[in-house]
């Protein structure tokens, strides 16, 4: 059966959706907010077009970004050698590793229908087999020079407003004010993992492949529902 | 089917980028103002209130700022002006904005302002630096 492509791209067009009504959504109400700073200080409102183009709006938006990279980036690396028995989320215990040819399916081994550089063998195939991770972990460390970017402008601002000198960027970074925003950060998106992780042994969610099938065992790992 | 599929992405990955770039051109254009303008509005007061025009530096302060200064007699921001002992100042040597604040250092002064619609307004003047602490201002409405 043949399905449209707005159903058989439901997932990142669901999240796509999601992520630009947020924004939107942000947009606005970080609008609403500065202004109602500026008219409590008797200072004239900004335009919406003003507003999101801002250092203001900027800091706001990508504030998060770099931590959630981080914990994908993580569990995608992690995974492959760190194991959790009775995890929709972790493969079986015994295939611990990086796993044969033969079971990635790339060289001599890869389908008709593999990627081409599942095929190529050489460095190619090195780069396709880590692909996900080395993109996922570029974007973390560009979203977290962004934040340190960010972040300082924040500070800088938050100094000037109480009449004192701004530092720079390099001081901010090895400041508590940056580590402390980062760490903050990091270990809630750890939490949240760790939780996904355990609570997914003994929890189902009926449909989803984030979840076992309900009738699967508690001990049964690198099922999906 | 796979030529499908990588069409679909294609057209994603087209969307998307078409997305950074209407964001980076929409970045700008924006019309807020900067530490260019920040050194310009620190300089014209200085001019304003050296040239004995304090009405209009008056103008250019916050009106926080203003508040403080007439210290509750309202319409008295030029009197109160005059009788400030701002130093002459001749040249910018930086001037740095972050958000919606700046900081102009002058030679014999640095300025405080906060962004007003698409302007500056002074929040400080006449101030002198206190190192980590805040600095000591002259005129203060922070």
């Amino acid at each position: 059966m043949k399905n449209k492509p707005l159903v058989t791209n439901g997932l990142s067009i669901g999240f796509g959706l999601l992520f630009l009504a947020s924004l939107t959504g942000q947009a606005f109400s970080g609008l609403a907010y500065f202004n109602e700073q500026q008219m409590a200080a008797n200072l004239e409102p900004v335009g919406f077009w003003q507003y999101v183009t801002s250092s203001s709006f900027a800091v706001d938006v990508s504030e998060n970004w770099q931590s959630e990279y981080l914990q994908f980036f993580l569990l995608i690396v992690l995974a492959v050698w760190l194991v959790q028995k009775g995890s929709p989320e972790s493969k079986e215990v015994e295939k611990r590793g990086l796993e044969s040819d033969k079971d990635q399916m790339i060289g001599q081994y890869a389908k008709e229908d593999s990627p081409a550089w599942a095929k190529a063998g050489g460095w190619k195939t090195v780069v396709f087999s880590n692909s996900l991770g080395l993109v996922m972990g570029t974007i973390f460390i560009l979203s977290w020079l962004a934040q340190s970017v960010a972040g300082f402008t924040a500070y800088a601002q938050e100094q000037l407003e109480n009449l004192q000198d701004p530092g720079s960027w390099t001081e901010y970074i090895v400041s508590p004010e940056f580590w402390n925003r980062t760490l903050q950060n990091w270990q809630s998106e750890f939490l949240a993992v760790w939780s996904m992780v355990a609570l997914s042994i003994f929890l189902r969610q009926r449909g989803s492949p984030e979840s076992k099938p309900v009738g699967e065992a508690h001990d049964a790992t690198g099922v999906q529902g | 089917m796979r030529t499908k599929v990588a069409m679909t992405f294609r057209a994603l990955f087209a969307l998307a980028a078409a997305a950074a770039v209407a964001v980076g051109a929409t970045a700008c254009s924006g019309s807020n103002p900067g530490s260019a303008e920040a050194a310009a509005a620190a300089t014209m007061f200085h001019d304003d209130v050296r040239s004995g025009d304090v009405e209009a530096a008056c103008g250019l302060l916050a009106p926080g700022t203003v508040e403080e200064l007439e210290e509750g007699e309202p319409g008295s921001c030029a009197t109160k002006l005059r009788e400030v002992d701002l130093r002459a100042t001749s040249t910018v040597l930086q001037s740095k904005a972050y958000g919606s604040d700046a900081q102009v250092v002058l030679d014999e002064d640095t300025v405080f302002l906060v962004q007003s619609g698409q302007n500056w307004k002074i929040t400080a003047a006449g101030c002198t630096s206190r190192g980590e602490r805040p600095y000591d201002c002259l005129i203060d409405g922070s």
